[in-house]
């Protein structure tokens, strides 16, 4: 019963500044096993692989993999130790073939030339191993994603990994590639090889691995268990098991009429049919699970991202040309997930990135700057919003804390006074106390007669605040929670796709 | 992230997609056999065997800079540097053949001082992050001073015996030397971009820059090789280019760093990295080039309007490319 | 302690100025003949043109774009304007027809690099490359690369008239000057260039209309060249279809060593204006040295890569601080 451990961690601690991503971290790797991790959004999971794959130094603690002492400086080390990772977002080259993929980093192991018909075999071998039939020969951007998963892993194979991390390996497979999928993971436990599987698709996990560790705001929640030791219920339990606090600040508000409506939106297989309303002065949260759509639903609704088909009506008016330039003068806001590429111009004064949204308002006779009314206004917002910045004229905003930073993006799009807002992940990366402002902000916004959008993966905060909740599990809307209704568990289970709107009037008819 | 800014690209069809890709596949060459076509209606002569090989004469330096600038464009970056190289190599050549270097010689230190302008780009294009289009737009200017300070400013004459040796010998009886030595260049590149590690990670680095830095590919020291590579190919071209041109005057070259980059971009090199071969896409690129030049001279157009014609090729080169490759991920 | 600090805080943010006030001095103290009245004032008469054009081209590069096609504009506008002025009659229709076709062209040529690069999607300094040939290829083929003269005296008034006193030109200039940097300094458009040249991402998203602002750029870039064409037109009193062809690397030289970041969003008006004055002085100097005009072209490269080695270098002495923010988030 006992196997040997390949890898021990114990009391690993990672922080990023004064922030502490992870703490504490016990867990062990036996050979052969497979070790499901699981935990929501930002709870430290990415960063431990990142930990140890070598791409961060840890803060302290200790790692031992085969009974040595492992301290992984780069990623080459942990390539060299044995360790594989299989990245959500793969690390291939479209340009190349399935073979030259496999073996890239030969060229590292002092061998200059390749023979093509050497490494199609051994590739061809490799892959038959796996028992995939891809031509070995035929470029990366023609294959399916499955397929360039599949070659990922046989990268893996490649470099006879010992243990092999999978980062959310299924949510671009279809059914079928992931049943291939999974019997290769079998498979490889049979080998003895030892993996770590990430995943949020909790049924997944619980049919595939030996033994499951639960990851919660960086800190591993019970212990290490075996998987037929604990139910579903107390996965999700742990994963979610979160006190609510008294920071959620709900408010009464008056509800209007319907400000946006949307209508059939499809976009390949990510967004499929959904529709939903919101009103004005409404707070409607959006939950889903990584991949589940969110984002993608929220720009193609501000029109970053090309839909394929469906209706939009603002207003009661139907939206025509769905493009940001033309929301914005209708007085729409998305605040985006990634703050540093789509939310702030980083090299810009704290002022400048204030006014971007509204700068035609900014304009006096002729298009001239106001430039007495940009500082203001900018002094106005940073004062409202409690922005602290030594200079609002000349500080740039990458040198603010994430928090503050956030407020910034807010505090733009505040300007140009939205009658409707969407907010993807507002506190992400953000301090308590700036998360606290931000949900004030957003009851203030709603106060005033603004429809807010509010997605999150954060089911807390989206509780606390909203008024009504939308789900969504792979591209479509599954559920719709009244706020009597809302519990973790109820919402977690739509979110992994357990329940749906149907079985849901079910089970209300037994009860 | 980038998959949201390959949706705001708009331009792209699927249909226009299979054309484009059947296009780069077997529609150059069609392209090719139509202007022979057409310029053969227009002067008979120009479907012959001599011309035929003049053509080939034609394109030897352009295709051996082309070869050299292809590794450049696969990592994503750009060399218009390369004509004040080819002059340089030029009159360094012609004035230590003067003094009694042999061909051999010559060979060597063209090829050896386009490498060393070649590292100085590298080592600021790489190390330091500089944008290679300033970087190589500064040193064409430089690198063209300092070869004018060498021999001042009037026209020096290549014609030594070094000069007529690589303008006269044919290998073999039929073969000129210059279309052979562009022959084993083209052959030498492709073979270094196919069959070894080091071209294949050219194309990573150009597919996925950082994805190629996390699984350990020495991406600096592959776009600064990249760079020297290109640098000592241009050398080699300049030599070539003088040779055949004769008068090396001080706008020797001028203008050439777009006709090449435009030929391999018309043969399905991409302009944004990690696309193309030496052969057959930049090889078939610069021919067409040469083709639709030559052409124009046979059919006695008006000198002045090849640069319109070249600039509307450049146009429609860049414009096919960048519909076909713009805005894809990797 | 304070007072090193500011010092150094000067040099390394106003480092054109420093540049600039350094070699003056130096030209001033060792170079013979530059020190005198006429020499000055012929340094600012020259860099009339190369003000205006590295006006027009800080607006492309502020988008981390490349205008080659000033040369073309330059050469087309001449070419065509000394053709109707020289085949028209009243002189003053003339003028006017000449004038208002120069404009036309040159807004044609900025429409299409604009378009290029908005809507085509190909990337500014091949597609400005392409213009450039093709539009310096009508100019030298609708002339056959000869010179057309004989342009009415009173259009060269334009650049050898003087009004109370001063050269037209530098009028001229100090407009140019004056109107750049309201547009990107003291105007609501100046914001929106300098955010879109920062990221068309978040640009997109706030709602500015990046296309049209790119696009208004290269109209910008084109229309300056247009004046700088019909003043060099003017002073030369002559149709050149070579015109401007050795003034990009000058151009080029001005704006970088000005201080305008090749990869967009940073830089401004008078930094290129510096820039220019500096690279005329730069030329006249070493003419006056004896320098010979080649050895000048590999100062003005050395100069541009020195300065975008230092621009480098000053970035990443404040990198630590982005890397560890980046972390964090």
């Amino acid at each position: 019963m006992d196997k040997e451990i390949v890898l021990k961690v114990e009391d690993l601690c990672k922080n990023f500044g004064p922030v502490k991503v992870l703490e504490e971290v016990n867990f062990t790797l036996k050979k052969g096993e497979v070790l499901g991790l699981v935990g929501e959004n930002g709870a430290g999971k990415s960063t431990l692989m990142n930990v140890l794959g070598g791409i961060h130094p840890k803060s302290s603690g200790y790692v031992e993999l085969f009974g040595r002492q492992y301290e992984p400086q780069k990623p080459e080390d942990a390539t060299n130790a044995g360790i594989a990772f299989i990245h959500q977002e793969l690390n291939l080259f479209t340009n190349l073939t399935v073979a030259e993929n496999i073996f890239i980093d030969k060229g590292r192991a002092n061998k200059p030339f390749l023979s093509r018909k050497e490494i199609n075999e051994e590739a061809s071998r490799i892959l038959g191993k796996l028992g995939l039939s891809v031509d070995p020969n035929s470029k990366v951007e023609k294959l399916t994603m499955g397929m360039r998963q599949m070659v990922e892993i046989a990268k893996a194979v490649a470099k006879d990994a010992k243990i092999i991390f999978f980062d959310e390996p299924t949510t671009s497979l279809s059914p079928a590639e992931k049943g291939t999928l999974f019997e290769l993971i079998q498979e490889f436990s049979k080998k003895g090889i030892s993996m770590i599987y990430i995943s949020h698709a909790l049924e997944d996990v619980v049919m595939l691995c030996d033994e499951i560790l639960v990851l919660r705001d960086g800190k591993t929640i019970g212990e290490q268990a075996k998987i037929d030791t604990v139910t579903l219920d107390e996965i999700v339990s742990r994963m979610v098991g979160r006190r609510m606090e008294q920071m959620y600040p709900y408010v009464e508000k008056n509800v209007g009429e319907t400000i946006l409506s949307v209508e059939h939106i499809c976009q390949g297989r990510t967004l499929q049919d959904v529709s939903f309303q919101i009103k004005k002065g409404e707070i409607v949260g959006l939950f889903g699970l990584m991949g589940a759509g969110r984002s993608e639903l929220a720009h193609g609704i501000f029109g970053t991202e090309i839909i394929d088909s469906g209706d939009i009506q603002y207003k009661g008016n139907p939206v025509k040309t769905i493009n940001p330039q033309k929301w914005v003068q209708e007085g729409a806001a998305f605040i985006t997930e990634n703050r540093r590429d789509e939310g702030l111009l980083l090299k810009k004064s704290v002022s400048d990135n204030l006014v971007l949204c509204s700068l035609s308002q900014l304009g006096k006779h002729f298009g001239v700057l106001d430039s007495k009314k940009q500082i203001e206004v900018s002094k106005k917002f940073v004062e409202e919003l409690r922005i602290k910045t030594d200079d609002v004229m000349n500080q740039k905003v990458c040198n603010l804390s994430g928090g503050n930073q956030q407020k910034v993006v807010i505090g733009k799009w505040l300007m140009i006074e939205p009658e409707f807002i969407i907010l993807d992940e507002p506190t992400r990366g953000v301090d308590v106390g700036a998360k606290e402002e931000i949900y004030h902000q957003i009851n203030h916004m709603a106060l005033q007669g603004t429809g807010v959008l509010f997605i999150s993966s954060e089911m807390e905060e989206l509780i606390g605040v909203c008024d009504r909740i939308l789900i969504m599990h792979k591209g479509q809307l599954t559920g719709e929670l009244k706020r009597n209704e809302f519990t973790q568990d109820t919402l977690l289970k739509y979110a992994i796709g357990e329940l749906s709107d149907g079985e849901k009037e079910g089970e209300r008819e037994r009860a | 992230m980038e998959k949201r800014r390959e949706s705001v690209r708009g331009l792209k069809t699927e249909k226009l997609d299979w054309f484009l890709e059947k296009f780069y596949k077997y529609g150059l060459y069609v392209v090719f056999i139509c202007l022979v076509l057409f310029f053969t209606s227009r002067n008979s002569n120009f479907f012959s065997f001599d011309n035929g090989r003049n053509l080939l004469q034609q394109t030897a330096s352009s295709g051996i800079a082309a070869a050299g600038i292809v590794f450049v464009m696969l990592t994503g970056g750009i060399d218009i540097s390369i004509s004040s190289v080819m002059f340089i190599t030029a009159v360094i050549s012609a004035v230590l053949t003067d003094a009694g270097l042999g061909f051999g010689g010559a060979l060597l230190v063209s090829l050896a001082c386009g490498a060393a302008v070649g590292c100085i780009n590298g080592f600021l294009v790489a190390k330091l992050h500089i944008m290679p289009l300033i970087v190589t737009l500064a040193m064409q200017y430089v690198v063209r001073g300092v070869a004018i300070g060498i021999v001042g400013i009037q026209t020096l004459f290549f014609n030594n015996e070094v000069g007529k040796f690589i303008v006269k010998t044919q290998v073999a009886g039929v073969l000129p030397l210059i279309v052979f030595l562009l022959l084993v260049i083209m052959a030498l590149g492709q073979f270094l971009l196919s069959k070894t590690w080091f071209g294949k990670q050219v194309y990573a680095v150009g597919n996925n820059k950082l994805g190629a830095e996390q699984m350990g590919i020495k991406t600096t020291r592959i776009v600064f090789l990249s760079y020297v590579i290109c640098g000592a190919l241009a050398g080699l071209a300049g030599l070539v280019s003088g040779a055949q041109v004769g008068g090396i005057s001080p706008t020797f070259a001028t203008g050439q760093e777009f006709i090449i980059i435009s030929s391999v971009v018309l043969g399905g090199v991409s302009l944004f990295g990690g696309k193309g071969t030496i052969f057959p896409n930049a090889f078939l690129g610069v021919l067409i080039m040469m083709c639709i030049e030559n052409g124009l001279v046979m059919a006695r157009t008006n000198m002045y309007a090849y640069t319109i014609v070249r600039g509307c090729v450049i146009f429609v080169a860049v414009l096919l490319d960048s519909i076909k490759n713009r805005g894809e991920t990797r | 302690m304070k007072i090193v600090k500011q010092l150094r805080k000067i040099l390394v943010e106003q480092s054109v100025v420093v540049l600039f006030l350094f070699y003056f001095v130096v030209c001033l103290l060792f170079v013979p003949k530059f020190a005198n009245m006429e020499n000055l004032l012929n340094i600012v008469v020259q860099s009339s043109d190369l003000i205006i054009l590295s006006c027009g081209m800080t607006f492309v590069f502020l988008n981390g774009g490349m205008d080659f096609s000033i040369t073309a504009v330059l050469a087309l506008t001449s070419v065509i304007g000394a053709k109707i002025l020289t085949s028209s009659q009243p002189v003053v229709l003339a003028i006017s027809e000449a004038i208002l076709a120069m404009l036309a062209i040159g807004l044609m040529i900025g429409c299409i690099n604009g378009f290029s690069v908005t809507k085509l999607k190909i990337p500014s300094f091949i597609a400005t490359m392409a213009t450039q040939l093709i539009f310096s290829g009508i100019a030298l083929t609708m002339t056959q690369s000869n010179t057309i003269g004989g342009i009415p005296a009173s259009f060269n008034l334009i650049a050898q008239g003087k009004i109370l006193g001063i050269p037209a030109p530098i009028l001229v200039t100090v407009v140019i000057v004056f109107v750049s940097y309201c547009l990107l300094h003291s105007m609501v458009y100046g914001k929106r260039v300098f955010s879109v040249g920062t990221s068309h991402m978040v640009s997109t998203i706030s709602g500015l209309p990046v296309k049209r602002t790119i696009c208004s750029l290269f109209l910008l870039s084109s229309l300056y060249a247009v004046i700088a064409g019909i003043l060099m037109t003017a002073r030369l009193g002559a149709g050149v279809p070579s015109l401007g062809k050795d003034m990009m690397m000058d151009v080029v030289a001005a704006v970088v060593v000005g201080g305008t970041s090749v990869s967009g969003g940073e830089g401004g008006i008078p930094g290129s204006v510096i820039g220019a004055i500096l690279v005329v002085m730069l030329n006249n100097s070493l003419n006056l040295l004896g320098i010979d005009w080649y050895y000048i072209m590999v100062a003005k490269g050395g100069l541009i890569l020195i300065v975008s080695v230092y621009a480098i270098l000053k970035k990443s002495s404040g990198r630590e601080v982005a890397i560890w923010t980046k972390k964090s988030s």
